[in-house]
């Protein structure tokens, strides 16, 4: 969901919009529990999602490292096994791989520069090199801000306090 | 508090409805909502109310948790009457019912502020305690509206268990999440509750779910449609943990279904 | 008045209606309409009569620009109202039509104007208290000048009586001034209110549905303000405003250049045709030195003004949530604080003057009546903002047992919040309208003899009706120009700012 018409396409890997752990947890299970393979559509069964929302997990997933999606074919990696057994804190495992993909990484980033950083900011940086989730400028704050309270959180990564609504070093 | 509570055998009746009535006055007009409701919940005993909509069950629960008066008949927990609401007795809710202008540590907090005898850096320990076994460390300074609805709940599990109340009642807790965040609360939050470290004793909690119900309860029981009256009771004797696609499964769900409709 | 409040439906559902289904006519109406909602146009009065009788130098010319005030005052409000209704309209219906290939007026008649109802119902509520005030306050402010009065009115009336010593008639005629407000809020407002129901497209909360009273200061402040913020992150209020939002801030500020090249405009006018006759502009240093004189009253006005405003945040909030937690004391106290908020507060002043202990303090009486002018809206907004929280977290401080002082701190005052920020920002609009007739008030007896009840030692509301009295045109432009320019640059700074921030935090959508 990179709006870039016009720009050459960035190079960094990039978050779905609205792909929340949780998801991603339950499509690592029901993978896990249904054997060394599966294919989309039973997955898709499975976990009750439908046909729109899975793509965006799948990706998300694969980026992350937990699985292999070869022609359909879902597996889980390694990282994805260990992934399933730990029971506690999970996301933490994810750590490195969340600080290599957007908008995860320029948020480490410039929160690694100072005494914090707003989301205004993180989505001011992020579409001046053609990364944006959303076409509005609000909305795609919001959006980022959502992603990064999610995912960086659970993931050890940052810090955010809602009162000055800005993310700093874990 | 009720420390009598913890002396008391196991299976023996920690909340007690006894011939509970309750009319609601429409313009005057009485509504009889509850008529003559009896049950049990007992020490370690999660114990699920159903019904058809509008029944009564959220109107029960508030009359468990002393938010509503009876119009006859009493309840009881230990062996102390419910005149009004009790420290011992704390609520879930359907909507979470978090205030947007606190953060998630100062909600947790809030339920604390009656406790004169802790000092506000206790509370803050306990409420931070609270959130992190509800998977939510991290999120202490986060406010309600950037929490997805899953996280929400937590929030509001949190907030309950603060308080070490020996008797959870939660009404319809997961009905407003989504299936997946659903499913995944339930185990973790039966995990919280049914667990020697806790405080709680007793566990009633309103559903619609039946899925939900066979999965997580000891005992269900079910009302009839409104004016409510108990249309049966039974004690759900399936191992734990539960296998939701075992045929036993199946037939304990056809069970109270056939009672619901 | 009638007529007026008549003229303003007309009007406001042109306007709205043009603003909502045509892209570049909402580009210029919203900002405008924006403007003249925050504008003290009370003060613009005075410019508008000497304007007008400098063209219709008869009673006529008179009563037109009283007619004018009172529209202007009513117009914008549901002006707003008929905007969002007809935006709100959903494109099904509006497919239909097209379907239908409806002419112009067939679409007005058969779905703008049936949609628009119900908001034009409510906030014709709070244009007539508006109204009311303004007419009062007019009739009452021409009579500062003998050439220049309107022969009969309600507030011609009451001063009469009370400077003729007829205290008999006085009290009567407010007796039946409470009489028709009661007759006409509950019966015939809330008839229309109750009828234009019906013509209702998507369901509302009931608990606000049922309480037609409560949204009369409630819901329709709560989308006056956030209109005054254009680019607010009300909820509905965005989905209209983000596209066009930044254009409309550059607007914003064109338009009070607008504003400002309009007022220069009847200063010339004035000058050109006026009684006094001016010729031409006068001299910088006479601008200068009167525009002194004029912000130092404007310093005096505005620290008046806002310490009113915080005797009134110490007695409303408290007493708005005291009332609206208590059932039985809403139902009992918000009908008669209904009742003595609509007594336009220009009527009472005679009777304040007398108040011993205020008696011998034209201070105090100036802000007694400011405070009357501009309370209503605060306790009004708080007690729809708690009654409006959803009653579980009102309970919240009974399940968990906290003490009276954490659930104040932790629900009812934060709930409160939004209410108050909104009345406030009305409330403190009100108290500038008040002005004119607190800091300098006079009577006028049978006899046509003038006595000055009221006078503070300074303050812009003084320095405008003086100005009128004696048709010192540069000093009334100025002075109303500059009290402009502090409301307007006011609201967009602060007041905005704290709006945001309170509709970010304090606005309960789970
Ligand atoms: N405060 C009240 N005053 C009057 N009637 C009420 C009140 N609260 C609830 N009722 C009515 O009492 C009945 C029972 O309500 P209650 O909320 O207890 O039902 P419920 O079984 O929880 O319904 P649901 O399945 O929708 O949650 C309903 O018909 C409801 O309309
Ligand atoms: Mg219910």
């Amino acid at each position: 969901m990179v709006a870039s018409q016009g720009r050459p396409l960035p190079i960094a890997r990039v978050m779905p919009g609205r792909v929340t752990a949780g998801q991603v947890i339950s499509l690592v299970e029901v993978t896990g529990s249904l054997g060394p393979k599966v294919d989309v559509p039973k997955l898709a069964d499975e976990l009750g999602f439908d046909m729109e929302v899975l793509p965006s997990i799948l990706e998300a997933a694969e980026m992350l490292g937990l699985i292999m999606n070869e022609r359909g074919d879902v597996s889980l990696t390694e990282l994805g096994l260990r992934f399933q057994k730990t029971s506690k804190k999970k996301v933490m495992l994810l750590k490195d791989r969340l600080a290599a993909i957007e908008p995860f990484k320029t948020a480490v980033e410039l929160a690694a520069r100072g005494k914090g950083v707003t989301a205004q900011t993180i989505a001011d940086t992020l579409s001046q090199i053609g990364i944006k989730w959303n076409y509005l400028p609000e909305q795609n704050e919001e959006l980022i801000r959502d992603l990064l309270i999610h995912w960086t959180i659970h993931g050890g990564l940052l810090k955010y306090d809602g009162r000055t609504g800005r993310f700093e070093k874990a | 508090m009720a420390t009598t509570l913890a002396q008391l055998p196991a299976g023996s009746p920690v909340v007690t409805v006894d011939h509970v009535s309750l009319n609601y006055f429409n313009d005057k007009e009485p509504l009889p909502v509850l008529v003559d409701v009896s049950m049990t919940a007992g020490k370690d005993e999660f114990v699920a109310l159903t019904g058809p909509s509008g029944c009564g069950k959220s109107t029960l629960l508030r009359i468990i948790s002393g938010l509503n008066k009876a119009s006859a008949g009493t309840v009881k927990i230990g062996g102390a009457e419910v005149t009004g609401p009790r420290p011992e007795i704390t609520m879930v809710f359907q909507n979470f019912v978090l205030l947007p202008w606190r953060t998630a540590l100062e909600n947790v907090m809030f339920a604390l502020s009656s406790r004169r005898e802790l000092s506000e850096a206790q509370k803050k320990d306990k409420a931070s305690k609270a959130l992190e076994e509800c998977g939510l460390s991290g999120f202490e300074n986060v406010y309600p509206g950037e929490l997805s609805g899953g996280m929400k709940q937590r929030v509001g599990v949190a907030r309950a268990l603060a308080t070490e109340p020996e008797v959870m009642l939660m009404d319809e807790p997961f009905s407003s999440l989504d299936d997946l965040t659903a499913e995944r609360l339930r185990k973790d939050i039966y995990a919280l509750l049914i667990n020697p470290t806790t405080s709680i004793k007793t566990v009633i909690m309103v559903s619609h779910n039946v899925e939900e119900i066979i999965e997580l309860a000891d005992k269900v029981v079910v009302l009839s449609s409104r004016p409510a009256h108990v249309a049966g009771e039974f004690t759900i004797d399936l191992p734990r943990p539960r296998n939701k696609k075992s045929p036993e499964f199946f037939s304990w769900v056809d069970k109270v279904y056939s009672l619901l409709s | 008045m009638m007529l007026a409040l008549g003229l303003s439906i007309l009007f406001a559902l042109t306007i709205g209606i043009i603003a909502a289904r045509n892209k570049r006519a909402e580009a210029v109406i919203l900002p405008l309409l924006d403007i003249f909602q925050s504008i003290p146009i009370l003060g613009f009065f005075p410019l508008v009569i000497l304007a007008i009788y400098g063209a219709l130098p008869n009673a006529i010319g008179i009563n037109l620009a009283v007619i004018i005030l009172i529209f202007t005052s009513m117009s914008w409000n549901i002006a707003f109202g008929v905007y969002e209704a007809v935006k709100a309209i959903p494109q099904s219906y509006v497919d239909l039509l097209d379907m239908s290939n409806a002419s112009t007026w067939q679409r007005t008649k058969q779905l703008y104007i049936p949609a628009s109802m119900s908001r034009i119902a409510y906030n014709t509520q709070t244009s007539w208290a508006v109204g009311l005030f303004f007419l009062v306050a007019s009739e009452i402010i021409t009579l500062g000048n003998k050439s220049l009065s309107v022969t009969y009115g309600i507030g011609i009336g009451a001063t009469q009586f009370f400077s003729s010593g007829d205290y008999a008639d006085y009290v009567l005629l407010i007796v039946g001034l409470i009489l028709a407000v009661v007759v006409w809020r509950f019966v015939f407002l809330r008839e229309f209110a109750l009828w234009s129901e019906k013509y209702k497209m998507m369901e509302e909360p009931r608990e606000q549905h049922n309480d037609p009273i409560m949204r009369f200061y409630s819901w329709v402040n709560q989308r006056a303000v956030s209109k005054l913020f254009l680019l607010a992150q009300g909820r509905g209020v965005n989905r209209f405003t983000s596209a066009i939002s930044r254009f409309r801030k550059g607007l914003k500020y064109a338009t009070l250049i607008f504003v400002a090249i309009f007022a220069l405009l009847v200063l010339e006018t004035v000058a050109s045709r006026g009684p006094p006759g001016i010729g031409h502009l006068p001299p910088t240093s006479l601008i200068l030195s009167t525009e002194a004189s004029v912000a130092y009253a404007l310093a005096v006005s505005f620290v008046r003004v806002w310490y009113v405003y915080g005797i009134s945040v110490a007695i409303g909030p408290p007493l708005g949530i005291v009332i609206s937690l208590n059932f039985k004391l809403y139902d009992i106290v918000s009908p008669i604080l209904e009742v003595i908020a609509s007594i336009p507060a220009p009527i009472l002043l005679p009777a304040i003057v007398l108040i011993p202990i205020l008696g011998h303090s034209s201070e105090g009486v100036a802000a007694l009546v400011i405070m009357l002018a501009s309370i209503w809206y605060i306790i009004f907004n708080v007690m729809a903002g708690v009654r409006s929280l959803p009653s579980e977290i009102k309970e919240l401080p009974r399940v968990f047992g906290v003490s009276r002082l954490s659930a104040w701190r932790n629900v009812y005052i934060p709930g409160a919040m939004m209410g108050f920020v909104t009345g406030s920002i009305t409330a403190i609009g009100g108290a500038w309208n008040a002005l004119i007739i607190a800091e300098y008030f006079t009577v006028t007896n049978k006899n046509g003899t003038t006595t000055l009840l009221t006078q503070t030692s300074a303050g812009i509301g003084k320095t405008i009706v003086l100005a009128t009295n004696s048709g010192n045109i540069l000093t009334l432009t100025l002075a109303v120009a500059s009290m402009t320019v502090l409301i307007v640059g006011f609201n967009l700074t602060v007041w905005r700012r704290v709006y945001h921030h309170v509709t970010k935090r304090y606005t309960y959508n789970r």
